[in-house]
C-alpha cells in the first residue's frame, strides 16, 4: 500500500537579510511517511517550522529542495487548487461575508458539484460536525468552537485525500478545547482520512497522535508513538519538551564500558519516576544516597506534586498518586529519601542533541542514578 | 458646558466655511426665477460641458477603479525594492499644483512634446482633446482608490485567500470570491471620491484642454468662461448643478455604506 504522503529530504528557506547567511531555514532536510488512515501530530516550539511543513504540503509555499508525494504522485509542481488537500488554518480563515452553508459548499461549487449533490453533502457535513440550525449564520455570529467546526466541515467537504490541521484548537477556551479534541479524533477515525495536526501543545500531540513528530529548529528530533516519545526520548530536546522532567548535571566518576571517566552528562528524570518514602528518624544511619526535605506541596486532584530540596541544595520535582502521598504521610517540611526508577542521560554540551543510543541508556542509568545528588 | 462650546464652534465653523458660500450660489442662481435658471443650464454649451464632464468622470472612475485596485494590491501583497518610493509616488498628485500637472502633461504630450511630437506627426493628437484631458484627470484622481482600498487589503487576512486556494480556487477565483467582496465597500468610497474630484477638476484641465466651447470645455471651465464673460447667471446656474451632483453623490455614499466612515476609508 502506498503511503498517504511522503516527504523526501524536504527543505524550505526564506530570505532573511538580517542573518549573515542571508536566509532563514524553516525546514531542514526532513523525511516523513504518513500511512493511510494515520493521525500524525507534529509538535515543537513556535518557529520550529511545523506550520511551514503544512504550507509546503498544501502548495501554499514551494519547497526550496526535496520532494513531496501524495499517494505516490509527486506534487511539487501542482498548484494548491489541484492537490485536493483539506487545510484548516490557524484562526480558521472562514469567509467572513459568507454564511455557514456558503463556507462549507465553497469548494464543492468550485469543483462544479451539481447543486442537488451539494445540498446533500453540506447537510451531511453539518450534522457530522453538529452545526444544525446555524446554517444561515455568518462566522462573526458564531462562538469559537462553532467556527472551528465550520472550518473543519469546509476542509472536509470535497473529500480531501489528506487533512492538515494547523493549531486547530488554539482559539477556543480550555473546556471547549477538550471536547473538540475528542470529537476531532473520533471524526478522523470514522472518516479514515490521513491527517497531520500541528500544535505547540505537547499534551494535545500525545493525546491525538497515532504517531508524534517532535520538531526543533526545522528538524525532526523524533518520530514515534506517543508512549515512545514520552518514555524513550531520543534526544535531550525531546526529553525536556515532552512532559515534565528534572534535569540533573553529573560527571562520570569512573570509566564506563562506553563512556570514559569525566564525561559530563545531563540526566533527565520524570517526576513520576522518582520514588519517595518518608524517613522516620533523621538521626538513623542512612543507606539511600538521596535525601531531601519537602519544600513545596501541591495538590493537583488525582496526583500530588512535591518540590524536594536535596541535601546539596538541588531541587527535584516528584509526582505521585494522592493516595500514596497520604499513606506515606508525606507533608511539607518532611524528610524523605528518593530513589530513581528510570532516567535518560544525554551528553552535555552536545548542541546537536544527537541521541546517545538507546542501548547505552540502560547502562548509563545504573551507573549514574546514585550520583545524581553529587554536586 | 464644554460640550456645547465645542459643538457650537465646530458646527459654526463648518456653516461659515462651507454652507454659507453655497447658499450664496443658490440665491444667485435663483434670482431670475426657475425659467431663467433652466435657460442658463439648457444652452447647447452648458449641456455639452455637463455631458463632457460626466463622461470624463465616468471614464476616469472606471480606469482608476481598476488600476488603483491593482496598485493597492501590489503594494499590500508584495515586497520589493523601492516599494516605499512607489508608495509615496501615489500621493504626489495631491501635493503637486494642478497647473503644474497640466504643464508637465503639455510638455510631454503636447504638439512639440517628447511623446506628443512624433504622435502629432503621425496625425494623432492627444492634447486639447478627450484623451489628453482624460490623462490629466487620471493623474489628478489617482490616489483616491489606492488609498481607500489599500488599508482594507492590508488588514484583510491572507488566510482567507489561501483557504480559497486550498479549496480549489484559481487566482481569479480567489479575487472574485474572496478579495473583491472584502474591498467592495472601500472601492465604492474611493470611486465616489474619484468621480467627485474629476467632476470638479479645473487647474490641470484648463492647461491641457484649450477650453474650446462645444469641443473640450468641461463644466468647471464653462463656469470660468461664463464668469469671465460677465454672464453671472449661467456661471452660478452651472455651479448649482455641480454642487447638487456632488451633494447627491456623498449623501448617497453615506446612505449606501452605512457604518463605513469616509475618514477611516481614506486614511
Amino acid at each position: 500500500m502506498t503511503t498517504a504522503i511522503t516527504l523526501r529530504n524536504l527543505s524550505k528557506r526564506f530570505p532573511d537579510p538580517r542573518r549573515p547567511e542571508g536566509w532563514f531555514t524553516a525546514v531542514d532536510s526532513v523525511d516523513l511517511d504518513v500511512e493511510p488512515e494515520e493521525f500524525l501530530t507534529m509538535v515543537g516550539p513556535s518557529g520550529c517550522g511545523k506550520s511551514t511543513i503544512l504550507r509546503v504540503i498544501s502548495g501554499l509555499e514551494s519547497p526550496t529542495s526535496g520532494d513531496i508525494f501524495i499517494a505516490g504522485e509527486r506534487v511539487n509542481q501542482l498548484p494548491p487548487k489541484d492537490r485536493n488537500i483539506g487545510f484548516m488554518f490557524q484562526g480558521y480563515a472562514l469567509f467572513k461575508h459568507m454564511t455557514v452553508t456558503e463556507n462549507i459548499e465553497f469548494g464543492l461549487k468550485l469543483r462544479k458539484v451539481p447543486p442537488s449533490k451539494r445540498r446533500t453533502r453540506v447537510a451531511d457535513l453539518i450534522s457530522l460536525v453538529g452545526l444544525e440550525g446555524l446554517e444561515a449564520r455568518q462566522p462573526r455570529q458564531l462562538s469559537g468552537g462553532q467556527q472551528q467546526r465550520v472550518a473543519l466541515a469546509r476542509a472536509l467537504a470535497s473529500e480531501p485525500r489528506l487533512l492538515l490541521l494547523d493549531e486547530p484548537f488554539g482559539a477556543v477556551d480550555a473546556k471547549v478545547r477538550q471536547k473538540l479534541r475528542v470529537d476531532t479524533k473520533k471524526l478522523q477515525r470514522e472518516l479514515k482520512v490521513p491527517t497531520i495536526l500541528v500544535t505547540h501543545d505537547q499534551r494535545e500531540a500525545l493525546e491525538l497522535g497515532d504517531r508524534v513528530v517532535v520538531m526543533n529548529h526545522g528538524r525532526f528530533e523524533q518520530i514515534a508513538t506517543p508512549a515512545d516519545v514520552y518514555d524513550n526520548p531520543q534526544t535531550e530536546f525531546v526529553a525536556r519538551f515532552i512532559g515534565r522532567t528534572n534535569v540533573f548535571q553529573t560527571v562520570l566518576e569512573e570509566d564506563h564500558s562506553i563512556l570514559p571517566k569525566g564525561t559530563r552528562l545531563n540526566v533527565m528524570v520524570r517526576p513520576e519516576d522518582v520514588l519517595v518514602s518518608a524517613l522516620p528518624d533523621p538521626s538513623e544511619p542512612q543507606t539511600p544516597t538521596l535525601v531531601g526535605t519537602i519544600t513545596d506541596y501541591s495538590f493537583l486532584g488525582r496526583t500530588v506534586r512535591l518540590e524536594i530540596t536535596l541535601t546539596n541544595g538541588t531541587l527535584c520535582t516528584v509526582a505521585l498518586p494522592k493516595g500514596d502521598a497520604l499513606k506515606k504521610k508525606l507533608g511539607l517540611g518532611g524528610l524523605v529519601s528518593l530513589e530513581i526508577a528510570a532516567c535518560h542521560a544525554f551528553l552535555q554540551g552536545d548542541g546537536s542533541n544527537s541521541p546517545n543510543g538507546s542501548e547505552n541508556q540502560e547502562a548509563i542509568r545504573s551507573d549514574v542514578s546514585d550520583k545524581v545528588a553529587s554536586p | 458646558m464644554a460640550r456645547y462650546a465645542l459643538m457650537t464652534s465646530g458646527i459654526g465653523f463648518l456653516i461659515l466655511l462651507i454652507a454659507l458660500p453655497l447658499t450664496a450660489i443658490f440665491t444667485q442662481a435663483y434670482q431670475g426665477g426657475l425659467a431663467a435658471f433652466w435657460e442658463a443650464v439648457s444652452s447647447p454649451e452648458a449641456v455639452f460641458s455637463l455631458r463632457y464632464t460626466l463622461t470624463l468622470a465616468t471614464a476616469t472612475t472606471a480606469i482608476n477603479g481598476v488600476m488603483g485596485t491593482l496598485v493597492a494590491y501590489v503594494l499590500a501583497r508584495y515586497e520589493f525594492r523601492a516599494k516605499s518610493f512607489i508608495d509615496s509616488l501615489v500621493d504626489l498628485p495631491i501635493a503637486i499644483p494642478a497647473s503644474v500637472t497640466g504643464f508637465t502633461l503639455l510638455l510631454l504630450y503636447g504638439p512639440v512634446g517628447t511623446i506628443g511630437g512624433p504622435l502629432s506627426d503621425a496625425g494623432i493628437r492627444i492634447m486639447f482633446s478627450f484623451p489628453g484631458i482624460l490623462v490629466a484627470h487620471l493623474f489628478m484622481t489617482f490616489p483616491y482608490v489606492v488609498r481607500a482600498v489599500g488599508p482594507v487589503l492590508q488588514d484583510s487576512e491572507r488566510g482567507e485567500e489561501e483557504a480559497a486556494q486550498t479549496l480549489g480556487a484559481s487566482g481569479f477565483g480567489v479575487f472574485r470570491y474572496v478579495t473583491f467582496p472584502a474591498i467592495q465597500s472601500a472601492l465604492i468610497v474611493g470611486s465616489i471620491f474619484t468621480f467627485a474630484r474629476s467632476l470638479g477638476e479645473f487647474g490641470a484641465t484648463i492647461m491641457v484642454s484649450g477650453n474650446l466651447a462645444l469641443r473640450t470645455q468641461t463644466a468647471p471651465l464653462f463656469i470660468f468662461s461664463e464668469f469671465n464673460a460677465g454672464n453671472i447667471e449661467a456661471a452660478s446656474a452651472m455651479s448649482v448643478v455641480l454642487v447638487l451632483i456632488s451633494f447627491v453623490l456623498f449623501f448617497g455614499l453615506k446612505f449606501a455604506t452605512g457604518k463605513l466612515t469616509l475618514g477611516r476609508a481614506l486614511q
